[in-house]
């Protein structure tokens, strides 16, 4: 099965995410911080990470760095889900390796959902 | 007269105790009045610049330090003209400050004759200052706002979905028009945001190149599914020999413009419409049209339609909750990426909404802010 990591602090966006993958079979563990994060994929590693980029402590950018700096975890695909909407964001996210790059209220969750399916289908299996 | 003569007076010294930098200048091009707030405006005191030619006392750039393109005072002393600052010109102050302002440059006429030019220049820092907090505040907001909208928006979806269980029709009725109102919501946080960034940064032109089809195919998909729900037939049309004619422009830009085009169609068609989205080479220039069977633009109203927030009569009372932003930015980015929107509209009978651009826009430029 795969495990995908949810990293948000919003409870409600946590809440609606975990219930529609949990749906689809996935297993589902959280973070609601950049430093839990990266604690969570050091003790197990997950298939994907769904990625805020605004958090507390360490925010979504730290992680996507720390995860670039270890090739045992640079592989894992990122999808980032922020309300940060400008260019620069988005541009800065996808250079330091998130596959993809949703701004949440533009997009329905179940298209969230399909991006997941879509994305661990392209992976290989580590 | 002696009136007269006090009225001089007078008048002399209000022009020195105004508020605003005023310079008078000679047809030689020397300073001949240059008041207090000029002195505190340039740091050149009026003993330093009467007598003074103009161009040492008064240096004006682009903000981006660029020279002005026009003479903004030599063609008031040469032609006779009157003539403003641009909306993003700075002066160099005496101590190498870039100051921004706002200005104007008149001819002086006395007895029919021009004696020089009369500069009235103003330092705008505070309202630059206030702007930018304006727009800091916006965008903060507009982000924050976004987070709780977005929540609402996916465990309705999550409930519609029947991910919790069966709703009842009535209960799937509630959940929809809840869904409804929080994406306007949406809509017009992000339409604020949108105008936010103009506003503030002007739009930064970014040019690729692609195909009339192509472009054409992506928006009428993006539009195809609002068109269905509504029950309007949405049709696009381009002809054989123009489909492959590569556009060279701000292919983001056009995209909203033809959107916007597009949802306005469909926002005020009634069920059972046509809309017809058509595309078309003209010489050097592509054209976007958008044609509907809608409620038209009452015709006083129709000088009306770009301007931010208005919305037409008719629009309001059909369809409550638009933001009157669309054609604004519509017309905004139109203006940033050389082209231009006609409007063509019978109240009641339907709208025909085209952008006309360039087919080769050269290189990148940043466009100014709007007025």
């Amino acid at each position: 099965m795969h495990e995908i990591l949810i990293v948000e602090d919003e409870e409600f966006l946590l809440r609606a995410l975990q219930d529609n993958l949990k749906e689809e079979g996935y297993g589902v563990q959280v973070a609601r911080n950049g430093e839990e994060a990266i604690a969570v994929v050091s003790t197990k590693k997950p298939s994907l990470i769904l990625l805020d980029l605004l958090l507390p402590k360490r925010d979504g950018f730290w992680v996507l760095g720390e995860l670039k700096k270890n090739p045992e975890w640079a592989l894992i695909p990122v999808v980032v889900l922020s309300n940060l909407g400008g260019d620069n964001d988005i541009k800065r996210a996808l250079q330091l390796g998130a596959r993809d790059y949703f701004v949440k209220s533009q997009h329905p969750i179940g298209e969230v959902v399909e991006k997941v399916k879509y994305v661990l289908e392209e992976t290989p299996r580590a | 007269m002696a009136s007269e003569g006090r009225g001089m007076q007078d008048a002399e010294a209000i022009l020195y105790s105004i508020g605003e930098a005023v310079s008078e200048i000679d047809r030689s091009g020397r300073i001949r009045i240059f008041n207090r707030a000029a002195e505190r405006l340039t740091g050149f005191a009026a003993r330093e610049a009467v007598g003074a030619p103009f161009p040492r006392i008064f240096q004006f750039f682009h903000e981006d330090g660029s020279a002005l393109h026009y003479g903004f005072i030599e063609e008031v002393l040469a032609q006779g003209i009157e003539n403003v600052l641009p909306r993003d010109a700075v002066l160099l102050t005496r101590d190498g400050e870039r100051v921004p302002v706002t200005g104007s440059a008149a001819p002086v006429v006395s007895e029919g004759q021009e004696i020089g030019a009369v500069v009235v220049v103003r330092d705008i820092r505070r309202e630059r200052e206030l702007e930018k907090i304006k727009l800091e505040f916006l965008s903060l907001a507009s982000h924050q706002l976004r987070t709780p909208l977005s929540g609402t928006k996916w465990l309705i979806e999550t409930l519609r979905d029947g991910k919790l269980g069966a709703l009842t029709p009535r209960q799937m009725e509630y959940l929809t028009f809840i869904y409804q109102s929080n994406e306007q919501m949406i809509q017009l946080v992000q339409d604020l945001l949108t105008l936010a960034r103009l506003e503030g940064e002007g739009h930064t032109v970014s040019v690729q190149e692609f195909s009339l089809k192509e472009f054409m195919e992506e928006s009428h998909s993006f539009s195809r599914s609002a068109a269905e729900r509504k029950g309007i037939v949405l049709d696009i049309l381009c002809a054989e020999e123009d489909q492959e004619t590569k556009v060279l422009s701000d292919r983001a830009a056009l995209k909203t413009i033809v959107d916007t085009f597009l949802a306005n169609a469909v926002n005020y068609s009634p069920p059972g419409s046509r809309v017809t989205f058509s595309g078309a080479r003209e010489g050097e220039f592509a054209v976007f049209s958008v044609s509907d069977q809608g409620i038209g633009i009452p015709r006083e109203e129709r000088p009306l339609i770009f301007a931010k927030f208005y919305r037409a009569s008719n629009a309001k009372a059909m369809k409550p909750d638009g933001t009157g932003l669309g054609l604004y930015i519509a017309k905004f980015l139109a203006d940033a990426v050389g082209g231009v929107i006609q409007v063509e509209s019978t109240e009641g009978k339907g709208s025909v909404f085209s952008l006309m651009i360039p087919l080769r826009r050269r290189g990148t430029a940043r466009s100014l802010a709007a007025p």
